[in-house]
């Protein structure tokens, strides 16, 4: 942005003359007013010009004097031209408009520009290379926060005059060609947030005006190049987030006038390179989340200017010398030391870091206590989970209104949580969860209205009385689980409560009814407790649910097909229950079920800060997992109805559920037969339908499930052939066909009666009659084969050689004709 | 069948396991580098989140009740690219699906260090070079199917110690030399070895098996 304005003022020292620009400029900037209203009033008909700034542009009036255009002449006798257009959030966020790139192309015409901004407008397709080369004279390149996809065109790397391009945010594919290189004036260039991969070329070295390069949140790989040596003018380069790998090159280390060096989430391995020690103007230090490994040098915390500092994390084996800094030159404002190997008391050098608001010593062996200096130290953050710490929370941390996050999860902090926690009342996130942490919820905790995230799980918390949280206020996910509350289940939360999770607990009683007003509700989770009575009917009209957890609650009676009202019901739990009756049709209409969804909306990108939260854990193909934790959890859908008493047959609708990745069916009374729909649940990875009264064949259909890994259809009446095909040729484990009235297959080393067998296989232990006379059958072959395969090798011998596609009779499963066959060769060879 | 409620009731000691284990699940950064190297365009990788504690909640991957991955389901994925020696790390694995897709290159010979495989199959692909004489330590191996790649070389004699192997083909690939007939060689169907540049079942002392090669 510092660019743009310094250019801008560049551009104001020209004459702005009062003659009217060139008609045709005028014209096409018309044009591209005209093609960009038509486009959304095609796609939203309340919409009009106003929602675009461009109301000054008009016809009648000079263009030079139009809001976002800027204009000049070179000289007093020459005519001014359009030589800027500031075109950003032309088209408002709220409305879903979809801008095609073809938008832009009245623009082209006015090769007289040097700066043109079209961040920030949903404008779709690929980058118009042809139309942008012929704007030759472009200085300032601004196209970020688009949706532009395709790769770079090479067309952009002939604008030779080019000092900024920002190609951020959008959705640009391939490589990062090395016709980069040529733009030897590139001062900024930044292609963060997009899917470009592949090497940073060599070239990148040419640029050695550049200030700042920025390739964050890409895939590019392999090493920084050594070349980036020569960029001996940069200030900034950010590469986080990337594949980038092999050792950070020393020739970093010359870069003197860097003072913002990110390269965190990426593999970077070998140590932190000694010569960054030359580093004097370092501000922000981002390591974080590599393959790093050594010592993490002492000389880091003598960079006077250092600010921000990032170390340790997932992969890093950074170890921490526990003597080596006692009295930092640097004064941090952001300090991590993520799995740093810190160990011992929490350090006591911190304590003199005035300036510090962000401090996370989380997955380390810090032991001892919550130190008191800490608690005075009003930070904004403190994020000490995952350590060995022990006592209680002194009270003075929360006589304080700057805390905003403080994440004490899995230590072994006991004692009562402080009665005054809801004097911090700016707190935001607050997550003690894996803790000894007793007594009751202090009801000031309501008194927090900032309150977004309130995680105590896994403590021995108790009471049956609960604070009562402001209708109005943020708090977005609650969870109690695993602690021993008793007492009805509370529901005096938010209305934006979106996650309640109050799993493993001592509740009792049914549901109540005002659950219906958390409105906002996506994820219930009440599993473990002892709710009894019918299936709470209510539920169905709570439409946002995404996740519903009734796991081992003593439910009863039927389920109601109204759950089908549940249009966004992905997750659904209902196992080990008493529940009776049919499974309802209506579970064919769950739309969270058939849409198989496609894009992340979770909770957790809710919250910048990283959560991570356990709390849903289902059987996950047969393994118990937690799926909470992961940030993509919404591509997850699964039916869990196993453990019940349901009855009657399987609706076919259960088929139309397409975007189950597992349905599991199994340990009801369940009769009739599989139904053929099934194979449409093309996305099903796990299918239990074993422990019912299921009769009648395996449908063959079941070929064209291709992403079964798991089949269970065991402790059922089915018989005939497992189908052939596709998953079905992998299913082979026989415990997950057992104790069926015949199932026979390959697979399994059951030979069915239609199908060639080899009689070798006696292992089944319910061997039909029909097996017995295939066998029999099959004793022909024992004679009738070495006698033919005697011939071929006779021809073998003669013709000396044999294509291996010759006439053969010999199919798939033949009898075993190995011995046979051997010796035949060996008395003919002898 | 009480085989999940009995896992529930060690699902807080096993997240107290998991917790910790964050920065030595090699499984999941074993298949994390195969993602790397495959080309992905129906995003059948999507679920594949490596901040995760373990990979057994990624789609297309089944890890057994001791968190190891035993099953790879990527058949029909339209996936491309070409395997890594990483693979050889999946100690646990039974199932190697991977057919149907346009995987390139040769097959990693460390694939032979998955000692547990029941399953592999890579047919379908175009997959060049041998088939690497490694897979003789797959000893629990009973369905090998490699056919339509673009496989060079012979049947490497060392298969036929593969006593468990009930299902093998090699069809449609550029296979040369003679068809062992030892082992479970005995038993397999001509059409296994169908469209190959095979010379017919190897002859014991009269022609080396990789006669022709």
């Amino acid at each position: 942005m510092a660019a743009l304005w310094l250019l801008l003022g560049f551009l104001s020292l020209f004459v702005l003359s009062s003659s009217t620009c060139p008609d045709h400029q005028k014209q096409s900037l018309l044009l591209f007013k005209s093609t960009l209203l038509n486009i959304t009033r095609t796609t939203n008909d309340s919409s009009s010009s106003s929602a675009f700034g461009l109301e000054s542009w008009n016809s009648t009036s000079d263009c030079c004097l139009w809001d976002r255009v800027t204009c000049k002449s070179s000289s007093s006798s020459t005519a001014p031209v359009v030589v800027a257009l500031l075109l950003d959030s032309l088209v408002s966020t709220d409305q879903p408009v979809v801008v095609p790139s073809a938008v832009l192309a009245p623009l082209f015409r006015l090769t007289t520009l040097m700066l043109l901004d079209v961040s920030s407008n949903h404008i779709q397709g690929g980058i118009p290379g042809d139309g942008l080369a012929s704007l030759t004279k472009l200085v300032h390149l601004d196209m970020t926060q688009n949706n532009f996809s395709g790769s770079i065109p090479p067309q952009l790397f002939r604008l030779r005059y080019l000092q900024y391009l920002d190609l951020s945010e959008n959705m640009l594919l391939g490589g990062l060609s090395q016709q980069v290189g040529y733009l030897r004036d590139l001062r900024t260039l930044k292609l963060d947030d997009n899917f470009l991969g592949g090497s940073i070329p060599e070239e990148i070295g040419n640029l050695t005006e550049l200030q700042e390069l920025s390739l964050s949140s890409n895939s590019f790989s392999g090493r920084i190049p050594a070349s980036v040596s020569n960029l001996r003018q940069l200030q900034v380069l950010d590469l986080r987030e990337n594949l980038l790998s092999e050792q950070i090159p020393s020739e970093i280390g010359g870069l003197s006038n860097l003072s913002t060096l990110a390269l965190g989430k990426n593999k970077f391995s070998g140590g932190i390179p000694r010569s960054m020690q030359n580093l004097s103007k370092l501000e922000t230090l981002m390591l974080e989340n590599n393959l790093l490994a050594g010592e993490i040098p002492s000389w880091i915390f003598d960079i006077k200017p250092l600010n921000i500092l990032f170390l340790g994390g997932n992969g890093n084996m950074l170890a921490w010398s526990n003597n080596s800094v006692t009295a930092p030159k640097c004064m941090l404002s952001q300090l991590s030391l993520q799995s740093c190997g810190l160990a011992g008391e929490i350090p006591l050098w911190i304590s003199a870091q005035k300036a510090l608001v962000y401090l996370d010593l989380s997955k380390n062996e810090l032991r001892g206590t919550f130190p008191l200096w800490l608690a005075e130290m009003d930070l904004g953050t403190i994020i000490l989970s995952d350590n060995e710490l022990t006592g209680p929370i002194p009270h003075r941390l929360f006589q304080s209104w700057s805390l905003s996050i403080l994440d004490l999860s899995r230590n072994n902090f006991s004692g009562e949580l402080p009665k005054n926690i809801g004097d911090a009342n700016g707190i935001m996130v607050l997550m003690l969860a894996g803790n000894s942490f007793s007594g009751t919820i202090p009801s000031s905790i309501s008194d927090i209205y900032r309150l977004l995230l309130l995680d105590l799980a896994n403590n021995r918390l108790s009471g049956d009385t609960f604070p009562v949280f402001d209708p109005d206020a943020f708090l977005a996910y609650v969870d109690f689980s695993d602690n021993d509350f008793s007492g009805e289940i509370p529901v005096s939360f938010s209305q934006e409560t979106r996650i309640l999770a109050l799993g493993n607990n001592k509740f009792s009683g049914k549901l109540p009814r005002n659950l219906t007003n958390l409105i906002k509700l996506e994820h219930l989770d009440v599993h473990g407790n002892e709710i009894g009575g019918e299936f709470p009917e209510f539920i169905t009209e709570m439409s946002s649910m995404q996740i519903l957890n009734l796991r081992n609650t003593s439910l009863q009676g039927p389920i109601p097909n109204s759950m089908s009202n549940l249009k966004a019901l992905q997750i659904l739990d209902l196992s080990g229950n008493s529940l009776t009756g049919n499974i309802p049709p209506g579970f064919g209409n769950l739309v969270g079920m058939i849409d198989t969804p496609t894009k992340f909306s979770s909770i957790s990108s809710v919250f910048t800060f990283p959560v991570q939260y356990i709390d849903l854990i289902v059987n996950w193909k047969r393994s118990v997992q937690g799926l909470s934790s992961n940030p993509s959890i919404d591509l997850y859908s699964l039916l869990d109805l196993s453990k019940n008493q349901l009855s009657g047959k399987i609706p076919a609708s259960l088929g139309n559920l397409k975007g189950l990745k597992i349905l599991n069916i199994s340990s009801n009374s369940l009769s009739g037969n599989i139904p053929d729909s099934f194979c449409g649940l093309e996305n099903v990875e796990s299918l239990d339908l074993s422990h019912n009264n299921l009769s009648g064949k395996i449908p063959q259909s079941f070929e064209k499930l291709q992403q079964l890994a798991i089949l269970d259809v065991s402790n059922n009446h089915l018989e005939g052939p497992v189908p052939k095909g596709g998953q079905m040729d992998t299913m082979n484990d026989p415990k997950y066909f057992a104790n069926n009235s015949g199932l026979c297959g390959v697979q399994i080393g059951l030979p069915c009666p239609t199908e060639p067998v080899k009689p070798s296989a006696p292992t089944s232990e319910d061997n039909s009659d029909e097996t017995n006379e295939l066998r029999f059958a099959w004793e022909g072959a024992w004679f009738g084969f070495p006698l033919g395969f005697c011939l071929s090798v006779i021809v073998i011998l003669l013709t000396g050689w044999f294509p291996a596609r010759a006439s053969s009779p010999a199919r798939r499963g033949r009898p075993r004709r190995h011995a046979p066959s051997r010796i035949s060769v060996r008395r003919i060879g002898s | 069948m009480a085989f999940p409620s009995a896992l529930f009731i060690f699902v807080l000691p096993l997240f107290l396991v998991i917790s910790p284990t964050l920065s030595t699940n090699s499984e999941g950064n074993a298949l994390h580098a195969l993602r790397s190297r495959l080309f992905d365009p129906k995003n059948v990788l999507q679920s594949w989140d490596p901040t995760l504690v373990n990979p057994c909640t990624w789609f297309h991957v089944t890890c057994d009740s001791n968190n190891h991955v035993v099953r790879l389901d990527l058949g029909n994925s339209n996936i491309s690219g070409s395997l890594g020696r990483e693979l050889g790390e999946l100690k646990h694995l039974q199932y190697l699906e991977l057919y149907r897709n346009n995987i390139i290159g040769k097959i990693p010979k460390e694939l032979g260090n998955l000692e547990s495989l029941v399953s592999m199959d890579l047919y379908g692909n175009k997959f060049e070079g041998k088939i690497p004489k490694s897979f003789a330590k797959l000893k629990s191996l009973r369905f090998l199917r490699l056919n339509d790649n673009k496989l060079t070389g012979s049947i490497p004699r060392e298969l036929t110690k593969l006593s468990n192997l009930k299902v093998f083909d090699v069809s449609n690939n550029d296979l040369c030399g003679t068809i062992p007939v030892d082992g479970p060689f005995g038993s397999f169907p001509m059409e296994s070895y169908a469209n190959n540049k095979l010379k017919g079942p190897e002859l014991k002392g009269l022609v080396p098996y990789d006669f022709g090669c």
